[in-house]
């Protein structure tokens, strides 16, 4: 059975792609990034040195701070206290968001029981978020995990439900012609099938619950990079905001590279056919 | 011996408004053993979702379908009107997708991926093969499972002229060798004397018109002027069923 997709505002399926172009692409892409980047700095060292250092440091302070917080320990500590906290909310995310995105994906009445919820949840402001992880949590784990988890859900939910929607009608009822068990079509079929539209949602679900946790942090927890920028603004200490800002964007990346890579290997039959 | 035994099979569809149309009235028909039988028919004569109905793919609105073979249930082999085949997976991979019988599939799979003449592309996926290509792998599926009923729905129609003869002197070569019970819907007269020992006629609305016998030698060539006569008959038969409608 095909149903309509829910339409939710803010938070619409998105396909991914996956680049099967040929590497002189790829490297003429990496080229053009370099560049950008390499701009950015001048442009960010150019603003730094016509404002005061204090309101707005050089790269070459963020960069050296940066290099300081990495020789103390101290980056570690407090990534690896938000990565937890953001691994575990997205992991019920991903439990709660997959089943539900089946469900609605193969059911009218689910998409209809499952729009306003997945609405509110997905239209609701981080900084909403952040202040009721702090209220109903308190300073701790609790809030950070659960807020993570359901910024990422409606973003899951949507794209796996996108994705069964997706799935060849034909190939369901070729299966049922040969009657093959519902595992074997969730492995063989569903899962191969889904697997494009799951990344979407991983890729911007996970944006999203990173941002929000820090978010988070700011007002509710001891320890995490939202609790560091939260004291270093405090503290008017501008080059350990953008050291930290920075770790941020450096771990993002990472993380972009590892989900690309993966997705590379999964979606390999692709790239056979180019 | 299989054996499939249709009783007084009845498909109504209600649309939305509730409104009732009837695609298969009183259908009783009774194939067994090593025969193969073509039903033809106008479009919307139902010849489709009779082949569902007996897959298992749709059930019926009332009567019966029973698909045995000896004691037991009989197992099943579908050839699609479109190949589909998990693009996802390589050819053998395709195969081993619906095997139930796990002991020397592979073997089995070769076997007909041979006769189909695509032995050498187990490890293609199917976006790499044409259509007539993709559509030989859909028949060397369904014969890898060694089904005793073959359902076989359109599999030549959306395949150029060309390919489809080619198609159809390979079918007819393989279930010479493995004498299955084949059901094979077709609008196409001169595929359904070339192939078959039966010819069920539905008319609109679902009903058996008649059924002709086929007593031709095999294999038959299009070009064989028996084949020809017979063909031009139950053309003639068709179109006096299409204008009577």
């Amino acid at each position: 059975m095909v149903s309509k997709a829910p339409v939710v505002a803010g938070t619409r399926p998105v396909m991914s792609t996956v680049s099967t172009s040929a590497p002189r692409n790829g490297l003429q892409r990496r080229a053009i990034s370099f560049v950008a980047l390499i701009l950015a700095v001048v442009l960010w060292a150019a603003a730094a040195w016509l404002i005061s250092d204090n309101i707005l440091p050089s790269p070459f302070t963020v960069f050296g701070r940066m290099i300081e917080l990495v020789v103390s320990g101290e980056v570690f500590v407090h990534f690896f206290s938000s990565i937890q906290k953001i691994l575990a909310g997205f992991g019920l995310a991903l439990l709660f968001g997959i089943p539900i995105g089946f469900a609605i994906g193969k059911s009218q009445f689910m998409a209809a029981y499952f729009a306003i919820p997945l609405f509110t949840f997905g239209n609701i402001p981080g900084l909403t978020y952040a202040v009721f992880g702090l209220v109903v949590f308190g300073i701790g784990a609790g809030g950070p995990i659960t807020v993570s988890a359901m910024v990422a859900l409606p973003f899951i939910a949507l794209n796996v439900a996108e994705g069964v929607r997706s799935v060849d009608g034909g190939l369901l009822r070729m299966c049922r012609a040969y009657k093959r068990p519902f595992g074997t079509i969730v492995r063989h079929v569903y899962a191969p099938a889904l697997a494009a539209f799951v990344f979407s949602g991983v890729r911007y679900g996970f944006a999203m619950a990173w941002k929000v946790e820090a978010l988070t942090e700011v007002f509710g927890a001891g320890e995490g990079v939202g609790f560091m920028i939260k004291r270093a603004y405090q503290e008017f200490h501008v080059g350990d905001m953008l050291a930290w800002t920075m770790f941020f964007v450096i771990v993002m990346l990472l993380i972009e590279q590892g989900l690309n890579m993966l997705e590379k290997r999964i979606f390999a039959w692709r790239k056979d056919l180019a | 011996m299989a054996n499939i035994e249709i009783k007084q099979l009845e498909k109504t569809y209600t649309d939305a408004k509730g409104r009732q149309t009837r695609v298969l009235d009183s259908i009783d028909l009774t194939v067994s053993g090593d025969t193969f039988v073509s039903i033809v028919g106008p479009s919307g004569s139902g010849k489709t979702t009779l082949l569902n109905i007996v897959s298992g793919i749709e059930s019926a609105t009332s009567g019966s379908v029973s698909l045995r073979e000896g004691g037991r249930d009989a197992k099943v082999g579908y050839v699609f009107q479109d190949p589909r085949l998990l693009p996802w997976r390589t050819v053998m991979q395709n195969l081993s997708f619906v095997q139930d019988d796990r002991s020397d599939w592979e073997v089995r799979a070769r076997h007909y991926l041979e006769l189909v003449g695509l032995g050498h592309l187990g490890d293609r996926f199917p976006a790499q093969l044409s259509g007539g290509q993709q559509q030989r792998i859909g028949i060397a599926r369904a014969f890898s499972v060694e089904p005793d009923i073959l359902l076989m729905d359109e599999p030549f129609s959306h395949l150029d002229a060309m390919t489809s003869r080619s198609l159809r002197e390979h079918l007819e070569q393989i279930w010479l060798q493995s004498r299955k019970t084949v059901l094979f819907v077709t609008h196409d007269i001169t595929e359904a004397v070339q192939l078959s020992d039966r010819i069920i006629v539905l008319a609109p609305g679902g009903r058996i018109h008649e059924t002709i016998e086929v007593d031709l030698p095999r294999p038959r060539r299009a070009s064989d002027p028996r084949v020809a006569v017979l063909q031009a008959e139950v053309l003639a038969r068709f179109e006096a069923l299409e204008a009577a409608a």
